[in-house]
């Protein structure tokens, strides 16, 4: 971690998620993680979801 | 997944659907392989793969499943020996946090050996499955599946002879090749019994 984050100092990418006033998302997505549910996908398509229990 | 799956094997032929009829349902197909006798049925998983960029860059997941490898193999449960496991991570420092973490022993133990680093099993470069196992899901016409941690499942990418192609999460992988079928609910039936 500190060498990323001396990494990140050094190239000017080191940010503060709320804290630089210079940082600008262009969209910003949420996800509650409580909805998140164990799952695999198919049995033909990766957009087939199926629950696993 | 047990409801889907059972599902889909009835289902007409399509995106979640076999086709099967009703009394193919039960269909199971005897072959005996390294002097032991097995039986496929609809759902008997042949190939499990930790294998592709996506899923093996999340340290989490992968250790996850190395440490489920782990508490299976110290309970002396073992995975059936026709089924083809692999583990192909997208990047070498995988194996070097294994190696350092003392848990590349209980993915060997468990099968999931290290076998390259890439695409592989995700893009349909697992190679042939015994044949004995392929003899068998011929002779019945089997939908075998295989269950990957990989990108992409279409029917005919993983290999010629898996019906249905899971994508899955690493631990989900090595759950599935204990289990032996995607047939189960995990959540009310047990994974395997102690050996």
């Amino acid at each position: 971690m500190k060498v990323v984050a001396e990494y990140l100092k050094a190239v000017g990418l080191f940010k503060v998620y709320d804290k630089d006033p210079d940082l600008y998302y262009s969209s910003v997505l949420e996800l509650d993680l409580s909805t998140v549910e164990p799952c695999v996908s198919g049995p033909k398509r990766p957009q087939d979801y199926v629950k696993l229990s | 997944m047990k409801t889907d799956w059972n599902a889909c094997l009835t289902n007409p032929v399509g995106f979640k659907g076999f086709g099967l009829a009703q009394e193919r349902l039960q269909d199971s197909s005897k072959f005996s392989f390294k002097g032991e006798e097995f039986n496929l049925n609809h759902g008997s998983v042949v190939i499990a793969a930790i294998t592709s960029c996506t899923n093996t860059s999340n340290p989490g997941v992968m250790l996850a499943a190395a440490i489920l490898c782990k508490n299976a193999h110290e309970r002396g449960i073992k995975i059936k020996p026709y089924i083809k496991t692999s583990l192909s991570p997208g990047s070498q420092a995988v194996s070097r946090y294994y190696e350092l973490s003392g848990l590349t022993k209980y993915l060997d133990a468990m099968g999931f050996y290290h076998v390259g680093y890439g695409c592989m099993t995700c893009i349909g470069n697992s190679g042939d499955i015994h044949k004995e196992v392929e003899e068998a899901i011929k002779e019945k016409d089997i939908c075998a599946a295989s269950v990957l941690s990989g990108n992409r499942n279409f029917e005919g990418r993983v290999h010629p002879f898996t019906k249905a192609n899971f994508l899955a999460s690493p631990p989900l992988v090595v759950a599935f090749a204990i289990a032996g079928t995607v047939d189960i609910d995990f959540e009310t039936e047990p994974l395997a019994h102690d050996g």
